[in-house]
């Protein structure tokens, strides 16, 4: 199963991505803000609505991949560039679309889920092999044998039958299991990481039907303060920090996730959900919602920008100040922060 | 025969033709799914009539309310009823020697609640904005009228609530009927394992029938008296309730749910695997146990489906153990029919061979199913088209090869008809390869992190490179839709001017086979039958010295030993034949 | 229903509906058992308010249930008096009935407490006992039936018992109904 049949080669997709780019067959990286590849790379850069406050974001923007709407804007544009233009920061090797593979991993841990799976997929194998191939050999061999056994198993072939399946048990499930303890304990249930680190980001993020609005503490450090910065499908964090998340949804069940994080989390109505993940290195990556949220549950996509941490300061401080300005103490619908919950 | 006998076979026979009309129309429905995968937003070839705005083409609402009635249809409607409506009433009762069900009329009000769900089902789809809409999940407050107004969730939440009511009673009939309804010598341990997997699933089925009936029952007082049970977020009014509490009642039935569809498969498998192998099954007992413990464990898994829901370590952890802890006794039942094939006498005859497949898409089913049992492997697959190959696999591929495996084998005796075995083989080959081809293709998007229910997934960009494969799986799946052809044309020609066939056409002992005509007269046994050893008593050494003949009845008495001279007997276990066990 | 040469099948045949009711009502158990959990869970996120009607008139119903399942649970032989303690069942159930439909009456009417604007308390007070009160309905349907056919001269011994099954049923049900949801 590792391998699909060749036939129907894909490469004939991404030929509009510009020959610079270095992965020709696939292109890893996202297109923030647009959701076509064959624009120029100039175009990529997150698309800025200059002027537009939060209030005049759309609320129920229905395509929301379209010109996320910071609200924060006259930034110097090169801030707001991603120090290395996506698609060119990934150095991973090209990947043929056709081979069955994980998306490409983009956070600081995510490489323990992926080996944790390929290493349980190489027992999978094998137990498909063993199941299999007796089958097989069984029929091939026995078919229309002239003689049945008539016994329904001995003593000893039934404590065979135990020990096996024992045995592949223990080290199958045994191995998977330590895995991944090893990584909730290490990773997607310590929190104390991103609650010692100094460096670490905090973000609200609060889900539509059919967006994400997400909100940064700005220069207070605090959530619910006029300088907090609120962007819709756009999501930006440094390199190489922690960055916490903290998850509402506004309407119905929705869900988080960054599928080249190995970041998943339900977005539920009632309830603060938390997670948190690093960025390994700079690029634009795809938010998608994976809980069915609706009709138009399938444009529930967002962009992930990660950006040097000084571009990202930059960013934030500007943003806020732009924030600060534009801020509307009538608008209640746009004040849905909340105090950071602690772990 | 009117619509409302109370004879077991007649309300088998109903359940076979409304659960076979409604699995059609799940597979189209699934086909609609991925013509809009393949073809997303296209025209589809013949549907204008339906979508007349969209000259064919399925919107957004149409595709949300095609995938959420594909799934409700296909679990309450189609599998479930084939599976037990049909091939539990019809061989159930036969198979335990009984003269029918223990109420025979609670069978016939189960039959027209499940039809009157079924009459709801359709009517949704006749209504204003369509039928129900909200995934077959029904998670509110997508599934409250603030989010989903249509009548048509109402009526198909009522539709569920039907055919939970029928699942329970019929549940209650078996237990019931196997409990008291057994021939004399039928002991439990003479019992064939699909009586055991039909029973263990129906012990779920009483058991977790009734929290669905409580989810749904809140569900419908949120959709119609304005109760706040789930309801929450800006739509909630005096604090609102909680979605979770929801999400937990549903899974602690859905997993179940799964065991509900796979058991009854099991029990078939195990048999078919025997009698076809000419050889007792292996590990009688292990394999029943196996499906005991199972169904014991089965209750306390659930809440691997909601790994990514926020639920506290202590819980995430205890449900990843518990998970992969039943993986244990699937094994030792695999095992167990690996060792029966083994030196035995193997004929591929269609049953087998349906039952074969359905060891294999299980197996694969089972296998996937590891990774999405830890919770940091759950991760990246889940809500992924993984998830939807790997329960494809299992409650999906395995459980419908084994409803044609029950259907092939115990069609002559349902109809006193034998199908066209060749065509028999063809649909059951045909459609375990496309099976492979179209869940093993979901695997492999989902794998590649392709969400589930996306209208169109090339909206996003990391997702744009699978629409080749989608388009080569949807391929596949257009022809299972097609391969189905070769049943129908069987089943038309079989009932139209198909062989008659003998008694025990398959040369196997259980007394359905041995004790009874093909079909069966009213009231199945006249005398009942004394059992007098178990189900797979194949190739055994006397029978075949005494009578020439590789199969003895389960109620055969063996011809007077001083007769016949005495065969070589295995002189490691003499006159095995009449104790206990499964040849036994 | 009966099947050919079987005389002794109706003794048979009582058995196995006692086990049926039996299991069945073991069974749907779960039912309660989930609406009680959906309680809970509500509960144990935040205090609950207590319900403005008083307690000891909220536990008031339980005494004509509890009679009730005494009545119906002494075995009686004589048709007369099976009659008797059916009519007396009846009437004890439909003084449960009253009184649940008075508590809600006055919940509602008189002390304001609305669907939805109260949320979930009000919400399982109404919700689980008109879910709980259907139960009763239909045990006392089970009872009318019985009732009428007896005095058409027909032996229901049997079915009075199963329905007396019912009627302890629901009467441990509302004990559960009393602990989720009227407590405070
Ligand atoms: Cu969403
Ligand atoms: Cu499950």
């Amino acid at each position: 199963m590792k391998v699909l049949p060749a036939g129907s080669s894909s490469g004939a997709l991404f030929a509009s991505v510009p020959p610079s780019s270095p992965p020709p067959a696939h292109v890893p990286a996202v297109a923030p803000g647009t959701s076509t590849t064959d624009t120029p790379r100039d175009a990529l850069v997150p698309a800025v609505a200059p002027g537009t406050s939060t209030t005049d974001a759309p609320r129920d923007a229905l395509v929301p991949a379209v010109a996320p709407g910071t609200s924060t804007t006259d930034a110097p544009r090169d801030a707001l560039v991603p120090a290395v233009a996506p698609g060119t920061s990934t150095t991973d090797t090209p990947r043929d679309a056709l081979t069955l593979s994980l998306p490409e991993d983009a956070s600081t841990h995510g490489h323990r889920i992926d080996e944790l799976l390929a290493s349980s997929h190489r027992f999978d194998a094998v137990l498909i092999a063993v199941a299999l191939g007796w089958l097989v050999l069984a029929v091939w061999r026995f078919h229309q044998a002239k003689q049945a056994a008539s016994d329904g198993g001995t003593r000893r072939s039934r404590a065979w039958v135990l020990g096996l399946a024992l045995g592949a048990f223990a080290v199958v499930d045994g191995s998977l299991l330590l895995g991944s303890e090893g990584y909730l304990r290490d990773v997607l249930w310590n929190f104390h990481v991103p609650a010692e680190d100094p460096r670490t980001v905090r973000i609200e993020i609060n889900a539509h039907q059919w967006s994400w609005e997400a909100r940064y503490a700005g220069a207070d450090g605090r959530f619910g303060t006029p300088d907090d910065v609120v962007t819709w499908n756009d999501l930006r964090v440094p390199v190489g920090a922690p960055v916490w998340v903290q998850l509402v949804s506004t309407d119905v069940v929705h869900g988080f996730s960054l599928p080249h994080f190995r970041v998943k989390l339900d977005a539920i109505p009632g309830r603060v959900n938390q997670t948190w993940f690093q960025a390994a290195r700079e690029g634009a990556w795809e938010a998608a919602c994976y809980q069915h949220c609706g009709t138009s549950h399938y444009r529930m996509r967002g962009v992930l920008t990660a950006m040097s941490p000084e571009s990202y300061a930059t960013w934030l401080r500007e943003a806020g100040k732009q924030a600060t300005q534009a801020y509307d103490a009538e608008d209640l619908a746009a004040h849905w922060g909340w105090e950071w919950k602690a772990p | 025969m009117s619509l409302f006998s109370s004879d077991h076979k007649a309300v088998a026979r109903r359940y076979l033709w409304s659960g076979l009309g409604f699995l059609l129309l799940g597979g189209l429905l699934a086909l609609l799914i991925r013509w809009q995968w393949a073809y997303p937003g296209q025209p589809v070839p013949g549907l204008a009539w339906a979508l007349p705005e969209s000259r064919g083409a399925l919107t957004p609402p149409a595709y949300t309310a095609v995938f959420t009635m594909h799934g409700l249809i296909m679990i309450f409607f189609a599998v479930t009823p084939l599976l037990f409506g049909a091939l539990g009433h019809f061989v159930l009762p036969l198979s335990i020697g009984a003269r029918g069900l223990a109420f025979p009329r609670l069978s016939v009000v189960g039959f027209w609640l499940y039809a009157l769900g079924g009459a709801l089902v359709l009517g949704s789809f006749a209504v204003r904005l369509g039928p129900a809409s909200a995934g077959w999940t029904s998670y509110p407050p997508l599934s409250t009228p603030a989010f989903t107004p249509g009548l048509g969730q109402t009526l198909v939440t009522v539709a569920v609530l039907c055919a939970g009511a029928s699942a329970f009673l019929y549940g209650l009939n078996f237990i019931v009927t196997v409990v008291r309804c057994r021939a004399p010598g039928m002991t439990w341990g003479r019992l064939s394992l699909t009586v055991w997997g039909l029973f263990f699933a129906s012990v779920l089925n009483v058991l977790f029938v009734p929290v669905l009936a409580a989810a749904t029952a809140l569900l419908l007082m949120d959709r119609l008296l304005g109760t706040q049970f789930f309801i929450a977020g800006a739509a909630a009014v005096g604090g609102g309730g909680d979605p979770v509490v929801y999400q937990h009642l549903f899974w602690l039935f859905g997993h179940p749910e799964v065991y509900i569809l796979i058991l009854p498969a099991w029990g078939m498998v195990g048999d078919f695997v025997a009698f076809f192998s000419r050889k007792p099954a292996h590990g009688y007992r292990l394999t029943a146990g196996a499906m005991g413990t199972v169904t014991a464990l089965s209750g306390l898994v659930y809440a691997h489906h909601l790994f990514t829901s926020g639920m506290s370590p202590l819980l995430g952890r205890t449900f990843m153990v518990l998970t992969l802890l039943i993986s244990l006794p699937a094994e030792v039942m695999y095992l167990n029919w690996l060792m029966t094939l083994w030196r035995g006498s193997v004929r591929l005859t269609s049953p087998m061979l349906a039952a074969l497949s359905t060891m294999i898409v299980f197996g694969l089913g089972g296998i996937t199913g590891l990774s999405l049992g830890a919770v940091a492997t759950d991760v990246p697959l889940h809500g992924t088209l993984w998830v939807v190959g790997h329960f494809h696999l299992t409650m999906g591929a395995a459980s419908f090869l084994a409803v044609f495996a029950g259907l092939y084998f115990w069609f002559p005796k349902m109809f006193g008809r034998a199908l066209h075995e060749g065509l028999a083989k063809a649909h059951v080959l045909s459609s375990a390869v496309l099976f492979l081809g179209v869940f093993g293709g979901q695997l492999a998007a989902g794998y590649a992190g392709q969400l589930r229910r996306l209208y169109d997934p090339y909206q996003y960009t990391y997702l744009k490179h699978l629409l080749p494969l989608n388009q080569w799986t949807s391929a596949c799946a257009f022809l299972l839709g097609a391969a189905q052809v070769l049943f129908i044309v069987n089943l038309v020609w079989t009932l139209a001017r198909g062989r008659a066939v003998g008694a025990n056409p398959w040369k196997v002992g259980t007394l359905e086979w041995t004790c009874a005509p093909s079909p069966p007269p009213a009231w199945n046994y006249d005398p009942v039958p004394e059992v007098l050893r178990g189900p797979h008593a194949l190739s055994q050494p006397e029978v075949l010295a005494q009578l020439g003949r590789d199969w003895m009845g389960q109620a055969e008495p063996m011809p007077d030993a001083a007769e016949t001279e005495p065969g070589p007997v295995d002189a490691e276990e003499p006159g095995r034949v009449s104790t206990s066990g499964g040849a036994a | 229903m009966r099947a050919p040469h079987e005389e002794e099948a109706s003794r048979e045949d009582v058995a196995t509906r006692w086990l049926g009711t039996v299991l069945g009502l073991a069974a749907w158990t779960m039912f309660f058992v989930s609406l009680t959990f959906a309680v809970g869970w509500y509960r144990m996120r935040e205090p609950w308010p207590p319900l403005p009607i008083s307690t000891w008139l909220l536990a008031l119903p339980g005494l004509p249930l509890i009679l009730g399942s005494a009545v119906l649970a002494r075995r009686r032989d004589d048709a007369r008096r099976v009659l008797r303690s059916l009519k007396v069942a009846l009437v004890l159930g439909a003084a449960f009935v009253a009184m649940q439909a008075a508590w809600t009456h006055l919940a509602w009417w008189n002390h304001h407490l609305r669907i939805p604007d109260d949320g979930v308390p009000a919400s399982a007070f109404y919700g689980l006992t008109a879910l709980h009160g259907l139960h009763v309905l239909a045990v006392l349907a089970g009872a009318l039936f019985s009732a009428v056919r007896l005095k058409r001269g027909a032996d229901v011994r049997d079915a009075v018992r199963r329905q007396a099954l019912g009627w302890h049923f629901v009467s441990v049900m509302w004990l559960l109904l009393f602990l989720a949801v009227y407590l405070p």
